[in-house]
């Protein structure tokens, strides 16, 4: 660590004069933590810096009022309105000095923009037939006076027609079609006196006010329809609205029950990803499943089918192999078929493995169902034409079959693939076939135990040999 | 303290304004900003030769010769001297303020005519003084009470029932309706009724001792004397009463009516300031009915006329006046206020008359539960509205006034 002279010494600063000298300034003790006062103090005296055993509190009712702080002055204090039009003086109290900014309250005076027109504006394209120049600016000013309060200037609505007028009896919707197409037509007016292009606001301005006088009515009179219905008309709407209900909600309990049904007969839909499907392992794993399935559901349909099935072994021999068993849950009136059903349909698997993953479509359906019918004339000498085979118990997933051929232990597999070298069969077979791999089977089985014998042969041989020895060396002697 | 802005507490600004709202019985006066009004006097005068008698204690001692007389018709101010003399009295005797000082609100019925209004701004600047003034719509007003700026105030008083729309604060002349079916009317039944049952109403001023007695047996009380009693005073008198009668025994059937059904109810005791009492059953309920069905229930010697209509068809038209965008949000907006509407059973009734009427809308009907709050709501509703900060641009001032004269009310007050 470098002290502070060498700090001192690399930056050239000039030596500090007898730093250790002076003593160091005396550190402040940190005594008081806290501070009692009363009986606690007192307490803390006597016991020092431990905490009091015994905290005596005071029963203080309220603080001391702080009596040096000052009242904040109110003042009573005129002020003027600038949203009023002339100057007349309120007075209102105000805490501390009176402000000279505008009234607090001015800015809510927000009148509504209500266009103003000329007189050649009016003449040039507000004219119109049915509205005199002066009632318009007398809508007009109601419209300013009411902020557009539509139901409210149709209320106050009393124009006195001059003499030469007709009299006018104006609706609602007069009024505010009148309104709006004046305030329409001097935006257009506007425009084309002006460059400018409207900015996306008046845009949207110009767009809300085309008012459709029909349309508006249509939909006054549907409303009112609506409104004026009888109690008894309320009532059978509200009960229709109900029975709606009701028939919406079995509906769809229907189409549910719909759709479960369908989705038994037809192919299963994958909902999640079938990524996992993709490896040997995962498909193996599915087709037991789906095989599991299988079973648990043929046992909880027909526990007692099996029996009869036991008793008729004659039929068994000649079920079908082919397909699935899916469509065999009844309707075909074969009770007997569904317990070698099982068989024949694993020994598809065994045959195909992958028919077991592929779906049962309607078409296997037929297809099992017509093997059914030819399997009961072939002979049992002719089962392999046709690949029928069976099975008394079958490994789960798929294999390559040239991987079950039986392997031997490792001493004897080496000579019996010397044999078959002898005999020029190759160890890797060409074409695995059932057939090919039993006969494979057969013949590595007859290998070995010929290996077998002639190893005995040689153990006697060899004996033999010893004895002979022996007995030639005792004749020699 | 530094100069800190006032801060707008719910918009409100102390100006310290006046408010009056002089009713069909009562006046109400008090300062803005305040939740009642600190003076409720009668709207009556007593007059004895020259001398003008005003305020309750006055009003109620019994003078020979005094009658006793309602400055106002209709809901509207007619004597505007007599009125003056109760505004006057309010303020300086019960307030003890000077107008001078103080902005000025009154209230207004939805009807009042253009030369009614007129009068009332050159009184409140001649002859009160007031610096400045402003002449609100009663029903805004208590509408305004209700927090609510657009409802259907159903306002049932003492000489008046009325149903007005208001949209946005502003009240639409056209579909408002009044009757003079209210308070004065039940006590005109009443009055039949006690006749018809032989029962005399004495007033209590009258009573100088009395002895309990059995329901229906005659009264056992002594009476004082009096001299040159004018009838009206003690009709003035008997109306006490009948508002007793109308606040202990009265009642609104709270289904289309039926004798039935109202005489099935249970009936209530009455006594009689000269201890005379008696059980009242199905009369209890069909004395407030002329309410809703006046020519149904006219009185004994009179026929009411067959355009009159009854509150719920008063409010049906009143609805029905109304544009078809405005009905849903008015309907599920009602305000119901006076005091003839704290009658038990009147919400219910007015409500189930509703729905009859408007089967396919939603109604709700907010009546304060307070009973100072439907006696008083447009008294509140103006001292809300005088108390807030931006309502100070609305006032007239004197000096618009003498610029404009009186019709700057039609103008300004809308």
């Amino acid at each position: 660590m470098a002290s502070s002279a060498d700090v001192r010494d690399m930056l050239d600063l000039p030596d500090r004069q007898e730093p250790s000298s002076r003593p160091p300034p005396a550190k402040r003790t940190k005594t008081e933590g806290k501070r009692f006062d009363g009986m606690n103090r007192e307490l803390q005296n006597l016991l020092g810096d431990n905490t009091p055993a015994v905290t005596v509190i005071e029963n203080r009712f309220k603080a001391k009022p702080n009596w040096k702080l000052k009242p904040t002055p109110w003042v009573w204090s005129k002020f003027k309105n600038s949203a009023r039009s002339d100057d007349l003086e309120f007075s209102h109290w105000v805490r501390g000095t009176p402000s000279e900014d505008d009234y607090v309250f001015a800015k809510f005076n927000m009148p509504v923009d209500v266009p103003t027109y000329t007189e050649q504006e009016y003449e040039k394209c507000l004219a119109d037939t049915a509205w005199t120049p002066r009632e318009t600016a007398y809508l007009f000013d109601l419209c300013r006076e009411y902020d557009l309060r539509w139901l409210v200037i149709q209320d106050r609505y009393e124009y006195q027609p001059e003499e030469k007028e007709p009299p006018s009896i104006r609706t609602l919707e007069d009024l505010k079609e009148r309104y709006y197409f004046c305030c329409r037509k001097l935006m257009d007016l506007r425009r084309e006196e002006g460059t400018m292009e409207w900015t996306p606001r008046e845009l949207e301005l110009y767009n809300a006010m085309s008012f459709n006088k029909d349309k508006e009515m249509a939909r006054k009179q549907y409303l009112e329809r609506l409104l004026s219905r009888s109690p008894a008309e309320v009532a059978e709407e509200e009960r229709l609205i109900l029975e709606y209900r009701k028939l919406q909600e079995s509906s769809k309990k229907l189409v549910q029950e719909r759709q479960d049904l369908l989705h038994l007969l037809e192919s299963p839909q994958t909902s999640s990803s079938f990524a996992q499907f993709q490896s040997s392992q995962g498909l193996s794993q599915l087709a037991a499943n789906i095989l599991a399935n299988d079973k648990n559901r043929r046992r909880k349909a027909v526990p007692e089918s099996a029996e009869a099935a036991a008793q008729q072994p004659a039929t068994q021999k000649g079920a079908p192999g082919h397909g699935s068993a899916h469509g065999n849950a009844g309707g075909h009136g074969q009770q007997p078929a569904h317990a070698h059903d099982a068989k024949a349909s694993s020994s598809t698997q065994h045959n195909s493995p992958a028919a077991a993953t592929t779906k049962v479509s309607k078409a296997d359906l037929v297809q099992s169902a017509t093997a059914k019918k030819v399997a009961k004339r072939v002979a049992p000498g002719e089962e392999h034409l046709y690949g029928i085979s069976y099975h008394d118990r079958l490994t789960q997933g798929v294999f390559l079959r040239s991987s079950r051929v039986s392997t031997l232990k490792h001493t004897v597999q080496a000579k019996v693939q010397s044999v078959l070298a002898e005999l020029s069969i190759s160890s890797k077979l060409a074409m695995p076939t059932a057939k090919v791999c039993e006969r494979y089977d057969a013949l590595q089985q007859q290998i070995t135990v010929l290996l077998d014998a002639k190893k005995q042969a040689d153990k006697l041989e060899a004996e033999v040999k010893v004895l002979r020895a022996q007995k030639g060396g005792g004749q020699a002697e | 303290m530094a100069n800190a802005a006032p801060q707008p507490v719910y918009g409100g600004d102390e100006i310290s304004a006046l408010v009056i709202d002089p009713g069909s019985s009562w006046t109400r006066v008090g300062f803005a900003g305040e939740d009642s009004p600190k003076a409720v006097v009668p709207t009556f005068y007593g007059k004895a030769g020259d001398d003008v008698y005003v305020g309750d204690n006055e009003l109620h001692s019994s003078r020979p010769g005094m009658d006793v007389f309602s400055p106002m018709s209709d809901g509207c101010v007619t004597d505007w001297d007599m009125t003056v003399k109760i505004w006057d009295y309010a303020l300086s005797k019960r307030l003890y303020t000077d107008p001078k000082e103080h902005p000025l609100l009154i209230t207004e019925p939805s009807w009042n005519p253009q030369k009614n209004r007129e009068k009332t701004a050159e009184v409140a600047f001649e002859e009160l003084g007031v610096p400045a003034f402003y002449l609100a719509k009663e029903a805004v007003c208590s509408a305004f009470a209700c927090g609510k700026p657009t409802a259907l105030v159903v306002d049932i008083g003492s000489a008046v029932a009325s149903v007005t729309p208001v949209i946005d604060g502003l009240v639409l002349k056209k579909a408002t309706f009044h009757t003079n079916f209210a308070g004065d009317y039940v006590n005109s039944h009443l009055t039949a009724l006690f006749k018809s049952k032989n029962i005399s109403l004495t007033p209590h001023f009258m009573i100088s001792k009395k002895l309990p007695v059995e329901p229906g047996q005659p009264a056992q009380a002594t009476l004082k004397t009096f001299e040159g009693l004018a009838d009206s005073y003690i009709e003035f008198e008997r109306g006490r009463i009948l508002s007793e009668f109308k606040e202990s025994v009265s009642q609104v059937l709270d289904m289309p009516y039926s004798e039935v059904v109202a005489n099935a109810r249970p009936s209530r005791p009455f006594e009689f300031p000269d201890g005379y009492n008696l059980n009242f059953g199905g009369e209890r309920f069909a004395t407030t009915e002329p309410l809703f069905q006046p020519q149904q229930f006219s009185l004994p010697d009179s026929s009411v006329d067959s355009n009159s209509q009854g509150l719920s068809e008063l409010i049906n038209s009143s609805i029905s006046a109304c544009d078809v965008d405005a009905r849903a949000n008015l309907v599920n907006n009602v305000v119901l206020i006076g005091g003839t509407s704290l009658l038990t059973g009147c919400t219910e009734r007015i409500n189930v008359e509703m729905t009859q009427a408007f089967p396919g809308m939603k109604i709700r009907i907010q009546a304060p539960g307070n009973s100072s709050e439907r006696k008083y709501a447009g008294w509140i509703g103006g001292s809300i509205l005088a108390s807030l900060g931006t309502f100070h641009q609305m006032w007239i001032g004197k000096k618009e006034y003498e610029e404009v004269g009186a019709s700057i009310v039609e103008k300004r007050c809308k």
